[in-house]
């Protein structure tokens, strides 16, 4: 028994000593895996590391627990990787493990969501949160055909915090510029699911008989609520708009009950967030370079902030061309 | 000594898988599994897992379960975390020390009351445990929420980082805290009056009650031993993750449950060890970090934890079964 | 009649429904629109889903058991069925239904064995049942909607009886699937009172040693509970992508808490052998009204979540104060045989 287990041990020690090939890794991680949005960001990121012939590891959690992802960082480490571009649930829950990457001399970026700022070499986002937030209202006072009426929100999770930034910039936005719009309640949470968004827009309308508009915030939010307003036959009277996949919300745009659903091209992102590690890591220039499909990137004057592109809007009518 | 071996065959079995996983997993990821490195990971990540799963187990052990353990553990951190912001005010308030003394009073504090109110349902008036605490569940997160508004609050001072992140002769101080707290119970629970108690209510209640023993007391305690590992994992989690928030740790309520019953408690109650437990966390934590370094699909992940727990359980029971067989 | 009457004011679901009445009365005090027709017609239809389920989990929760993969066994189903129909533009709603039950039926069939055969503890076969077929599923769709399924099952799903318009633009009328539902009610209803097969259940959960000793066979007996309530989970799924229209695999994430809190809260006991038809049907409108009319009520959504916390505690502990006044009254001792389980 004993002379199997030294045979095990020294078996183990052997292999252990096969180092691997010195290739370049970068690890992209969402905030979980297994939802449309991030599906298709793994997509870009994917194609990006054939592209650039590097290693591209797409992982996540499974649920969007902040606990988990900072397991799963403190394990990839042990890996040994060279960069990790992450969309962190939370910004403050990941700063001690994201300080460990750095203290490796991983090369630390975040996408999607922004981390705190002493963590992360850069940020790529796709998006000013700000234009977001205000074209969001403007877009829902265009559809509404009136600078005044009752609106409602209908968000994800009441604590994700790039949901929150949102609708933040939205509130005070809509109550500086429109201020005869008015909030009827606090934001209604959906849980990430259609199924809940309906419900809840359900209640909504019944609770508010003068509900002019929703906002919904997360990609399932705008779709369930636009299936209460079909339901209800209330297409002409209460306009939808919010952040969608444009394959999910195509019939819904189609027959009215969604407006505008707005969203930026995530392969994009996954895409832009590799080729900015892959730059960096090979010591090359960021600023001005063309990353094919995206553009070229710009960074920032704090020298860190690097944002891919206005959002792009889906009617009706262009809803068709996005196949994502 | 035969004795012993015989009666605590399930441990034995899942060490043994323990060991195997662990040669498996030094195999796939070679170099990089069985390194002190990754052992010293996965204790730092293996303590606020295990406590909770200590925390349910004794409740478990009583017939009863404990689905608002995780929504303590964050409701004392969140409201800790706010005295903690408060009195350190960035550095201009307070010294570190005191402050994150009162920090961690307040945290247990914070969970005794958690825990009195699942007892005094559960205990006094008597409500079948899943449903209390899936009601104190919803009532603490949504405390938790009307609080933070969802968001997470953090500014503590630096040291309170050192219990989750710092070491001790290479030790992590989670682990050495986890140890701690796997003595204790064992103590309490497998060689004490008190533990005996939860043995024989988790068994049959009314014949408990019936021989002279006080059942309620017992059944508080448990919920407020519970709420004491909840607080204990709550202070890690915050000082791991520098900051506290409503959902933090969702999904550990679940893997909780499943590390008890794979640790051969009895999901109704009567039975089961500490150390059973114990072994089961340091299972999952081994499957967990294997996957992630050798980049699995997270996905199987789950799913191979549920295999092994299906499987563990199926062959206690027929081993059970034939142990009565032979007996006959 | 007075003493059917009085029987029904000293069970359990009296208390449920007593306060399902306060609930009422305060939510249409704070907003007339709660009693309205079109609202309690919509709160029923998108609860109906749950509804069925709860006929499901009622079953398997009198036999002294739990189902904790009901989110996996509605995905399963939903998932599968959606892939023929966006594969082959299949759209007939008989087969569909029947393919429904049937894979269902399987998983259910799977969990009813597992328990019955292997000895598992309910709570762990279906919590294994659940990470495993989760985890394939997510695997293998990635999360990703099923769009675009065939027109029918969209139209299904909007279907109401007695409809007529209300001048907005809203048709107002009884959902079809209230009708499903109520079928469900009546075929379970039937099934636990009026055959043997249901008698027997009733009377295992109530004491699985004695049930044996009679002659029972209580495997048999407790595999049909699971497959019964998977058949019934199939048949809530194919209702669900009615109303929904489209397939999201995630959509039923943590829905096994809600299918058993309902259940639970229409005074079935964990333990087996006790709980109704009608006392579940009153557990899911408590359920589905509470969370309606704290929105109608125009109550922020970070109180909505203390409320129904402290809604379900009180509920449960209003039934357990009832009991111990009536145990005072007859002091008598009497100790449950238990089976002696596990080690």
């Amino acid at each position: 028994m004993k002379k199997l287990l030294a045979l095990v041990f020294v078996l183990v020690m052997l292999l252990s000593c096969t180092a691997m090939a010195d290739d370049m890794t970068v690890v992209v991680m969402p905030k979980l895996v297994g939802i449309p949005y991030f599906n298709a960001s793994e997509i870009g990121a994917l194609a990006a590391g054939e592209e650039l012939g590097i290693n591209v590891i797409y992982t996540g959690p499974t649920t969007g627990d902040a606990a988990l992802q900072v397991q799963m960082i403190e394990d990839l480490l042990i890996d040994g990787i060279d960069a990790l571009a992450i969309a962190p649930n939370d910004p403050d829950s990941v700063s001690p493990a994201l300080q460990k990457c750095i203290a490796d001399g991983v090369l630390v970026m975040d996408w999607d969501t922004t981390a705190n700022a002493d963590d992360v070499t850069y940020s790529i986002q796709q998006i000013d949160n700000k234009v977001l937030g205000e074209m969001l209202v403007d877009l829902l006072v265009e559809s509404m055909g009136a600078d005044e009426g009752e609106y409602a929100i209908v968000t994800g999770y009441l604590t994700a915090a790039n949901l929150n930034t949102w609708i933040d910039y939205s509130k005070a936005y809509a109550a500086e510029k429109y201020p005869g719009l008015t909030l009827v309640t606090d934001p209604v949470a959906s849980d990430e699911s259609a199924q809940e968004a309906y419900t809840q827009t359900m209640a909504l309308i019944g609770a508010y008989p003068n509900l002019k508009g929703i906002l919904g915030y997360s990609t399932p939010a705008p779709i369930g609520a636009a299936m209460a307003v079909q339901e209800k036959g209330l297409q002409d009277s209460i306009a939808v708009v919010g952040t969608s996949m444009p394959t999910d919300s195509a019939p819904y745009l189609k027959d009215g009950s969604l407006d505008y659903g707005v969203l930026w091209d995530p392969s994009q992102l996954g895409k832009l967030a590799v080729y900015v590690a892959y730059l960096n890591l090979t010591g090359a220039e960021i600023e001005g370079y063309e990353v094919p499909g995206v553009g070229p990137i710009h960074i920032n004057e704090d020298g860190r902030t690097i944002i891919m592109a206005d959002p792009s809007v889906w009617t009706a009518e262009n809803v068709d061309n996005y196949k994502f | 000594m035969k004795e012993h071996f015989k009666r605590n065959m399930h441990q034995y079995r899942l060490l043994a898988l323990l060991g195997i996983l662990l040669i498996v997993m030094g195999f796939l990821v070679p170099g990089k599994f069985l390194t002190v490195r990754n052992f010293r990971n996965m204790g730092f990540q293996m303590a606020e897992f295990g406590i909770l799963a200590i925390g349910m187990s004794a409740v478990i052990m009583t017939g009863g379960i404990n689905l608002s353990i995780v929504n303590s553990a964050m409701l004392a951190s969140i409201i800790s975390s706010f005295v903690m912001r408060a009195m350190y005010d960035g550095g201009n308030g307070m010294a570190e020390l005191p402050c994150i003394a009162i920090g961690i009073v307040v945290t247990f504090a914070v969970a005794l009351l958690c825990g009195l109110f699942n007892g005094f349902f559960v205990a006094y008036i008597g409500v079948i445990p899943i449903l209390v605490t899936l009601g104190s569940q919803t009532v603490f997160d949504g405390v938790a929420l009307n609080i933070t508004r969802g968001s997470s609050v953090s500014g503590f001072p630096k040291l309170f980082q050192q219990i989750g992140m710092g070491t001790f002769l290479g030790i992590p101080y989670t682990m050495l805290v986890y140890l701690v707290v796997i003595l204790v119970a064992y103590l309490l629970i497998e060689r004490s009056y008190w533990g005996i108690s939860i043995y024989m209510v988790g068994g049959n209640e009314k014949a408990t009650r019936f021989s002279g023993i006080n059942t309620r007391k017992t059944l508080m305690g448990v919920y407020v031993f519970s709420a004491m590992m909840a607080a204990v994992a709550g202070i890690l989690m915050t000082s791991r993750y520098n900051s506290a928030r409503a959902d933090y740790g969702s999904s550990y309520t679940m893997q909780a449950i499943a590390a008890t019953v794979l640790g051969g408690t009895s999901i109704t109650g009567g039975s089961g060890h500490v150390l059973g437990t114990v072994i089961a966390v340091a299972i999952i934590q081994v499957v967990s970090s294997g996957f992630n370094i050798l980049k699995i699909n997270r996905n199987f992940t789950d799913i191979a934890i549920g295999l092994i727990l299906i499987g563990m359980l199926a062959i206690k029971h027929f081993v059970d079964k034939e142990k009565m067989l032979a007996r006959k | 009649m007075n003493g059917k009457l009085k029987r029904f004011v000293a069970s359990k679901e009296a208390s449920v429904f007593l306060i399902l009445i306060v609930v009422a009365v305060a939510a249409t005090l704070m907003n007339p629109t709660f009693l309205s027709f079109a609202n309690l017609m919509d709160v029923l239809k998108s609860n109906s889903v749950l509804g069925i389920c709860s006929m499901g989990m009622l079953v398997i929760i009198l036999t002294g058991g739990i189902d904790a993969s009901v989110c996996g066994q509605l995905a399963l189903v939903t998932v599968l069925t959606g892939q023929l129909m966006l594969g082959t533009g299949f759209d007939n709603l008989v087969v569909l239904y029947i393919l429904g039950i049937l894979i269902g039926g399987c998983t259910g069939l799977g969990n009813g064995l597992m328990v019955s055969r292997l000895g598992l503890p309910p709570i762990i076969a279906t919590l294994g049942t659940n990470s495993i077929v989760m985890g394939f599923i997510k695997y293998y769709t990635n999360g990703e909607w099923l769009n675009n399924l065939p027109a029918r099952i969209g139209n299904f799903g909007l279907y109401k009886f007695f409809a007529y318009s209300d001048g907005s633009g809203s048709t107002i009328g009884v959902p079809v699937q209230l009708l499903l539902y109520a079928v469900m009610l009546v075929l379970t209803w039937f099934m636990l009172r009026r055959t043997m097969l249901g008698r027997s259940i009733m009377a295992m959960g109530g004491n699985p040693v004695s049930a044996q000793r009679i002659g029972l066979n209580t495997k048999n007996l407790t595999t049909f509970a699971y497959l019964f309530a998977g058949c019934m989970y199939g048949f809530a799924g194919i209702t669900y992508t009615g109303i929904m229209k489209c397939v999201d695999p995630n959509a039923f994430l943590g829905f096994e808490m809600d299918v058993i809190g309902a259940v639970v809260l229409g005074g079935a006991l964990m333990t087996g052998g006790s709980g109704s038809v009608l006392g579940t049907f009153l557990g899911v409108l408590l359920f589905a009204f509470i969370s309606n009319a704290l929105t109608l009520a125009h109550i922020s959504t970070y109180w909505q979540k203390i409320i129904v916390g402290g809604i379900i505690l009180l509920a449960v502990s209003f039934d357990m104060i009832k009991l111990h006044r009536e145990e005072r009254l007859q002091t008598k001792v009497d100790i449950e045989p238990k089976e002696v389980s596990g080690e």
